[in-house]
């Protein structure tokens, strides 16, 4: 057996202390949509030209049998947005309610790049929990990871091609 | 499921092998996490320092490391990553899988296999890490 990775997405009014989703369960995609909950399919909640999607809320839950985990990375590594459209990221412990308005201290990673060169992932029991570690010993969580799609009036009408995020890690 | 199988063979020859399904010797199947059988491996170095460490490939291809020497074994080829007269120093296991996940296929999967270690260079002091991904 080794450690099980499984994408979980969080949603709805910020709750709890320290802060998380209304709601957190398992994702097995990132749909960037006009709502806010992970059931609705995007054709039904498609992005206005000019306007942002809501952010994601995700994070990556480890459980299994593993003796460390440690060196976590994020990146954007295939898939081109499209003309108009941004995408942007960060990671953070800290849960806020999604909304559509430009991510503050976000990055820019509408550009593909080799997950060597991705963002330093953190982990720790859940992922709002403040001080997180870069190694992970027990069942946990990174950081989350969320992102946003931004649009521009330049961008075309229709469904993007597919976007890939890749989460690395190191495991023994 | 693993590519790869370890060997640790220590000072007082004591060896221990990962067996196929990573349990680890004192597996509690009440406790919420057990760690994998890496963790034998991690306790026994209290016991007696690691010699040798090996991945053995389910073809038997084998990639080894001596801590005593700093030798690589790769299939029968020996070599040195430690220059002559820099030999490091108090070598200490390096072992970790490189694991992937990513949103297109939601499948995880092991991207490679890393080995090596890290010690004290004879002269400055720093510790240096030597590490062969497979």
């Amino acid at each position: 057996m080794a450690a099980t990775a499984a994408w979980y997405e969080d949603n709805g009014t910020a709750t709890g202390s320290p802060l998380k989703g209304t709601t957190r369960a398992v994702a097995s995609q990132v749909d960037w949509k006009s709502v806010d909950n992970i059931s609705t399919p995007r054709a039904s909640a498609t992005i206005i030209a000019g306007q942002n999607s809501y952010e994601k809320f995700q994070s990556v839950r480890f459980t299994g049998t593993f003796t460390q985990i440690s060196a976590g990375k994020f990146a954007h590594t295939a898939g081109v947005p499209g003309v108009g459209i941004t995408l942007v990221d960060k990671v953070t412990s800290t849960y806020s309610t999604p909304s559509t308005a430009a991510m503050a201290g976000s990055t820019d990673i509408t550009s593909v790049i080799a997950i060597a060169s991705g963002q330093t992932v953190l982990f720790n029991t859940e992922p709002q929990t403040s001080s997180p570690s870069a190694t992970l010993a027990a069942t946990g969580y990174t950081q989350f990871l969320v992102t946003q799609l931004k649009t521009s009036g330049a961008t075309a009408a229709g469904a993007i091609g597919d976007i890939e995020l890749t989460l690395q890690w190191n495991e023994t | 499921m693993f590519k790869y199988l370890w060997e640790a063979t220590f000072n007082d020859e004591h060896m221990i092998s990962q067996p196929a399904d990573d349990r680890y010797s004192k597996h509690d199947d009440k406790a919420e996490h057990n760690p994998s059988a890496f963790r034998d491996l991690l306790d026994y170095q209290e016991t007696s320092p690691l010699q040798t460490f090996a991945l053995v490939g389910q073809d038997r291809q084998i990639y080894a490391v001596s801590l005593k020497t700093g030798q690589f074994f790769i299939n029968g080829t020996t070599f040195m990553l430690d220059q002559p007269l820099e030999e490091l120093t108090d070598r200490k296991l390096i072992f970790y899988r490189t694991m992937r996940l990513n949103t297109a296929s939601n499948e995880q999967y092991t991207y490679a296999y890393n080995y090596g270690y890290e010690g004290k260079h004879p002269e400055s002091g720093k510790i240096v890490k030597k590490v062969v991904t497979i």
